[in-house]
């Protein structure tokens, strides 16, 4: 692990503490989301500096995180699936492709990829707000809070950060 | 002597191997293009068309980070771009990246899943 990963990492796992903690005290729906969120981008952030080479500012990264987490040779996937609760690397590459429509739901939620809808951050629309994200009810939060797909996604953001070490 | 590290290498096969799993494992990519003109000969670039990412999102190819420190180590960049974009780029309204080209480039897969 390079010095840009590690603070990176550093970053991504304060956000994750602040999700676990924001969720522990019943904050609003639109807290949660805004720290999963940015966990999710830092930790694409540090996996995707092991390049050394600056990866873009943009908050759209945990999809191409888990794309490039597949693209590993085979030995290292089977070790990089094990150390994320996966048996093997197959299982890793199944879940993944069964879970994309929800990370996308998950890296576009940010404001600037919300084409002026549903944001954890800002009211929307932009031009004549009516919409406050602390009253909202996030149809992403409940698919993340009750449905399988949803709470293994979570489970893997955890263990993603947790285990970063292992398949930096 | 030849290097067999570079003797190993086939990058139009491994270029083909990648393509076909961003297609399987990502909701949003339509058609994933494989440009070898002007690069390297251990990189790989990519341009693959998303309908899930937003406009805002700028024309940066990314490194993947795929496989470093080997006898096998390459690159593979992708450059994800929104289905409008694609249709600028092909329209030179939007240049690509320094140094990418569509000269000689190859439609690897498409939606349905088919190689060419």
């Amino acid at each position: 692990m390079n010095n840009a990963q590690k603070v990176w990492w550093q970053q991504a796992q304060s956000d994750h503490s602040l999700f676990i903690k924001l969720r522990r005290i019943g904050a609003h729906e639109c807290h949660l989301l805004h720290y999963l969120q940015m966990t999710t981008e830092k930790l694409s952030k540090a996996y995707l500096w092991r390049s050394g080479k600056v990866p873009p500012k943009t908050h759209t990264g945990f999809v191409r995180f888990l794309k490039a987490l597949l693209d590993r040779r085979s030995a290292d996937l089977e070790r990089i699936a094990k150390s994320l609760g996966f048996g093997r690397g197959v299982d890793l590459e199944n879940w993944v492709s069964s879970v994309q429509l929800l990370a996308y739901a998950l890296q576009n939620i940010a404001p600037a990829e919300a084409q002026d809808g549903p944001n954890p951050e800002y009211p929307w629309p932009h031009e004549s707000p009516a919409n406050c994200p602390a009253s909202h009810n996030f149809a992403l939060w409940k698919q993340l809070l009750n449905t399988g797909h949803g709470r293994k996604l979570m489970d893997f953001i955890g263990r993603a950060i947790t285990n970063f070490a292992a398949y930096a | 002597m030849a290097n067999t590290t570079e003797v190993d290498f086939d990058r139009d096969a491994l270029a083909k191997h990648y393509a076909k799993r961003h297609l399987a494992t990502d909701a949003g990519v339509e058609e994933i293009y494989y440009l070898p003109t002007d690069s390297p000969p251990r990189e790989i670039r990519f341009l693959e068309v998303n309908r899930l990412i937003s406009e805002t999102t700028p024309l940066e190819p990314i490194d993947f980070g795929v496989d470093t420190g080997t006898a096998d180590a390459h690159t593979l960049y992708v450059l994800d771009v929104t289905p409008a974009q694609w249709k600028a780029i092909r329209s030179e309204q939007l240049p690509l990246p320094t140094g990418w080209s569509l000269v000689d480039s190859q439609q690897l897969v498409h939606s349905n899943g088919n190689r060419s």
